[in-house]
């Protein structure tokens, strides 16, 4: 576990933190308030949020005040925040469907900003493939260091499971399960989500949010992108009862355009694996099986990540890891000839990897902000650190950016299409640039 | 009895350090021993009674506090532990990643058990910053618990900066709140070395008692004694080995007590966990006290004799249940024995901390865990005689080296936690004077202790230690270096505080 030896990593840089322009940071409520901020605040010698943005400035203003944000200035105008000189970098933790007209112009206006390095984006940054393509190439044009926060990659058991394959604890890789569940797409909702997140376009749904953050995940852990896809995607729920906050039914119902199950396989470019995925889109939850597996069968030995939530990326798990070493195989036979072993001989080792105490909601964005910084500070010393790079593809270091976002957010596209034509895709060319897709 | 304050006079070096780095004077000093376990190892955990003694050396922490401020600057006088900074957040608690290795995780142990003492005694920690300067003498992965002082250390410095100078802290407290600091990192310890830093006394061992309650009791020893703690300079730091060695053996002696209580029909409800092995016996002699009347234990002299009858019966009992396995437990063997699927026995017993094995050694472990509580008595029998009767200090001497002789051999056979440069530097103490020599601390290298009767055994062990040891297995070590790893101590007093007076 090299990587999370971080004792002699220097987190108190000699040059000034990097500056951290907001928008969608609110004082009483929020996914940046609950992950964002105390990300922030355990790296306060690399990070200082300087400015906030809010089209209601009172809104912003409160913020900085409730927040001590006591080196922040607040911001009604985008053209102002995003032109704003002491901002190196900026993070837009809104809704999908909000990303979109916010990013366009915002990279615009940037271009008065030359301090600005970095962009952070939650997933999924866009509403669909083709808005996504466009913010791609207009960051790519503005130059900027993008990041996107598929922060499943920073999971320590999603680490540990691609540290055990990449040490080739299990072998080659024979086969692969998935299941997972998306919790707000089932039988009932809770009333206090709104109606718009339930329609089709909104940039929220099982497929694109589910589905992408986990199938990112496990390109991630395999170290390989797919080659053939086939999706069946389902409304078999249109209507759904809308509960209320402690989840008795409120005896009305709600309309849903978005899927609320989804089939899906593949293969595996690297060594032709068998991928097959479904996804469950909500309550009621599993009864005799856990809602969220994945299940990678090897030649030497099996990987199997578990977790009670669904969301791998925001959720504690447990990894079960059993097989044999290759050095654990005799490699010699007594008269000098190799022995092929058997696939059963050799000492069977277990491993369970559960972290108690381990916080995923916060952990997981912590430390996609710890490998921001230190690829800003280049803490680790790491000689011709490059200052930018497009991808993070399927490295330990650095961090995913608006590529790898890209590349999934094709695959989901693809999905969709290929249960609009009812046909197998080949998808092997995804990773060219620009789309022909 | 509570933290003692002293001059910070005393603490010249330090509070210049901390004017250095920081430009202003610190407001205090907070130390907290290192302590090296004379004898009884790994069985702090199964609840069972342990011997450590503090010594000389320290865990200091130079403070000033920043009032208004919610941000601590921790810096550290070894250039191996870079500078940190971090602020408290105003509405939750401080995030410990409990998946990463980093020294500034103790620190946020310590800051978290004592935030949540002040939070409890009425005085939340609210708007108090801290700059800290940190400089410490116990070798790190050496077994000497290194991390035990620091937490102490910034435990006490925390509740000092919320409390004031004038609010007087407890040494029971102070070992309660940290004894589980810890298990945030997911290291599952026991809390001697937290009560053993806390509340070392000069010129005294320490019995650490941990049911009904964690308790230590002063015993004194001879006044000629005097132990060598040699460093193996095998580093072996718990918690990144903790999957395969320390982490490990806990599970192993929970699954071990687990396997005797269910052959022998014994319910070990009314805890959180599963039962420990000090559980398992004691259950099972109550019930037989109540079958046979008050046969078994109406002849025990006293409490002492009493215990080691129970644990020689408990030693009896390994034998029968377990030896047939000697060789091991795979996962499905042990689930079996406990007639659980092995769904059950993952989550029940594997969960707990990230683990990883080939066979489960419940024999094994289960009998080092037995003998040396019983080792431990057997000293404390020593100890408790020493005084009372007239028997000559080097007969007692020579018994208490044997039994830490037996230790390391249990260690050794049974447990597992030793490595051959442990071996190595215990045969060149006992042919140089030492009466006993054995690892301390979880062991997989880290330090050695040696019972000297008196200086001139001192000198002689000290210097084959180097000769055969140092010399020959580090030849460029430096002189500094070597009085690094070679510590003569005798046992020193716990935690305190240094302030202006």
């Amino acid at each position: 576990m090299y990587h999370n030896k971080r004792s002699a990593v220097s987190t108190v840089p000699n040059e000034d933190p990097i500056r951290v322009g907001f928008i969608g940071l609110n004082f009483s409520r929020g996914w940046a308030l609950k992950t964002h901020r105390p990300a922030i605040l355990q790296l306060s010698s690399q990070f200082v949020i300087t400015a906030v943005y809010d089209e209601n400035e009172q809104m912003a203003t409160n913020t900085i005040q409730q927040l001590k944000l006591v080196h922040a200035t607040p911001f009604s105008s985008l053209e102002l925040f995003s032109s704003f000189q002491h901002v190196d970098m900026i993070v837009v933790s809104v809704q999908a469907s909000k990303q979109y007209e916010l990013l366009m112009p915002l990279l615009e206006f940037s271009r008065r900003n030359s301090n600005l390095k970095y962009l952070l984006i939650e997933w999924a940054f866009a509403s669909n493939l083709q808005q996504a393509e466009k913010v791609y190439q207009a960051s790519a044009i503005r130059g900027l260091q993008t990041v996107v926060a598929l922060q499943g990659r920073k999971s320590p058991y999603i680490q540990r499971a691609k540290e055990l394959i990449h040490e080739n604890h299990i072998g080659g890789i024979n086969s692969i399960e998935i299941s997972c569940n998306a919790c707000w797409y089932g039988y009932e909702r809770p009333r206090k989500f709104a109606d718009g997140m339930f329609e089709m376009g909104s940039g929220l749904d099982l497929v694109t949010t589910t589905f992408g953050h986990t199938m990112d995940l496990l390109q991630y852990i395999t170290g390989s992108y797919f080659s053939k896809i086939n999706g069946l995607v389902f409304n078999n729920i249109p209507e759904q009862m809308l509960v209320d906050d402690s989840g008795r039914s409120m005896g009305r119902t709600s309309a849903k355009t978005v899927p609320d199950h989804l089939l899906f396989h593949g293969c595996l470019q690297r060594g032709n694996v068998p991928v097959s995925c479904t996804i469950k889109g909500g309550k009621p939850t599993k009864k005799f099986t856990k809602n969220f597996i994945i299940d990678i069968h090897g030649t030497r030995g099996d990987i199997k990540i578990e977790g009670d939530a669904g969301f791998a990326e925001m959720s504690n798990l447990v990894l079960y890891y059993s097989g044999t070493r290759v050095n654990d195989i005799p490699i010699a036979g007594a008269n000098g000839h190799p022995v092929h072993p058997s696939l059963d001989q050799g000492k069977e080792f277990m491993e369970v990897y559960h972290l108690r105490n381990y916080d995923a909601v916060h952990g997981n964005i912590f430390r996609l902000y710890q490998s921001i910084a230190d690829f800003h500070f280049n803490t680790k010393n790491i000689p011709r650190l490059p200052s930018q790079f497009i991808m993070q593809g399927f490295e330990f270091e650095g961090f995913p950016t608006l590529m790898d976002g890209l590349i999934i957010r094709r695959l989901i596209d693809s999905v969709y299409k290929s249960n609009l034509i009812g046909a197998t895709l080949d998808v092997s060319h995804i990773l060219q640039f620009p789309s022909s897709i | 009895m509570s933290v003692p304050t002293y001059s910070l006079n005393r603490c010249n070096e330090i509070t210049r350090h901390f004017f250095e780095s920081f430009g202003r004077d610190a407001d205090f000093v907070s130390r907290s021993p290192g302590r090296v376990n004379i004898i009884g190892e790994h069985i702090d955990y199964c609840n069972f009674s342990v011997l450590p003694m503090a010594i000389d050396v320290e865990m200091l922490l130079a403070v000033h506090v920043v009032r208004g401020s919610t941000s601590i600057e921790l810096k550290n006088a070894d250039p191996k532990f870079a500078p940190r900074c971090f602020d408290i957040p105003l509405e939750a608690s401080i995030g410990i990643d409990p998946a990463l290795s980093d020294w500034s995780n103790y620190f946020k142990c310590g800051l978290l058990v004592a935030q949540t003492l002040c939070q409890e005694t009425g005085q939340p920690m609210k708007d108090i910053g801290m700059q800290v300067f940190c400089q410490g003498t116990v070798p790190t992965g050496g077994g000497l618990s290194s991390s035990a002082a620091f937490i102490c250390a910034t435990a006490l410095a925390t509740i000092r900066a919320v409390k004031g100078p004038k609010y007087v802290i407890s040494k029971q407290d102070l070992t309660r709140i940290t004894a589980d600091a810890e298990h945030y990192l997911g290291v599952n310890n026991g809390g001697m070395d937290q009560c053993a830093s806390v509340c070392g006394e000069k010129d005294h061992a320490l019995y650490v008692e941990f049911k009904p309650a964690l308790k230590a009791t002063p015993f004194p020893l001879p006044s000629s004694v005097r132990f060598i703690i040699a460093n193996t300079l095998v580093v072996s730091n718990k918690f990144e080995t903790a999957p395969t060695n320390y982490n490990l053996r806990v599970v192993e002696c929970t699954i071990a007590a687990s396997v005797l209580a269910h052959t022998h029909g014994v319910s070990l409800l009314g805890e959180k966990t599963p039962g420990n092995l000090r559980q398992v016996i004691y259950t099972l002699c109550e019930r037989a006290k109540d079958t046979e009347g008050t046969a078994i234990q109406k002849d025990a002299l006293d409490k002492i004799d009493e215990e080691i009858n129970k644990l020689q019966y408990a030693l009896n009992l390994v034998e029968e249940t377990l030896g047939s396995r000697s060789k091991g437990y795979t996962m499905l063997e042990a689930s079996t024995a406990l007639e659980m699927t092995p769904e059950e026995f993952t989550r029940e017993y594997l969960t707990s901390f990230p683990v990883r094995f080939h066979l489960l050694q419940l024999y094994l472990r289960a009998r080092h865990v037995y003998s040396e509580a019983l080792r431990v008595l057997q000293c404390l029998r020593l100890m408790t005689n020493v005084y009372s009767t007239s028997t000559d200090t080097q007969k007692f001497l020579r018994n208490f080296g044997t039994l830490m002789n037996t230790s390391q051999t249990s260690c050794r056979d049974n447990y597992e936690c030793s490595c051959e440069e442990t071996e190595q530097m215990c045969s060149i103490a006992l042919n140089n004077g030492s009466l006993g020599s054995r690892l301390t601390g979880a062991g997989w290298g880290g330090c050695i202790i040696s019972l000297c009767p008196d200086k001139e055994s001192v000198a002689r062990v000290k210097r084959a230690l180097i000769d055969e040891y140092y010399n020959e297995k580090f030849p460029k070590i430096s002189s500094s270096e070597l009085d690094a790893a070679i510590i003569v101590s005798k046992p020193v007093a716990g935690s305190a505080l240094y302030e202006y007076l």
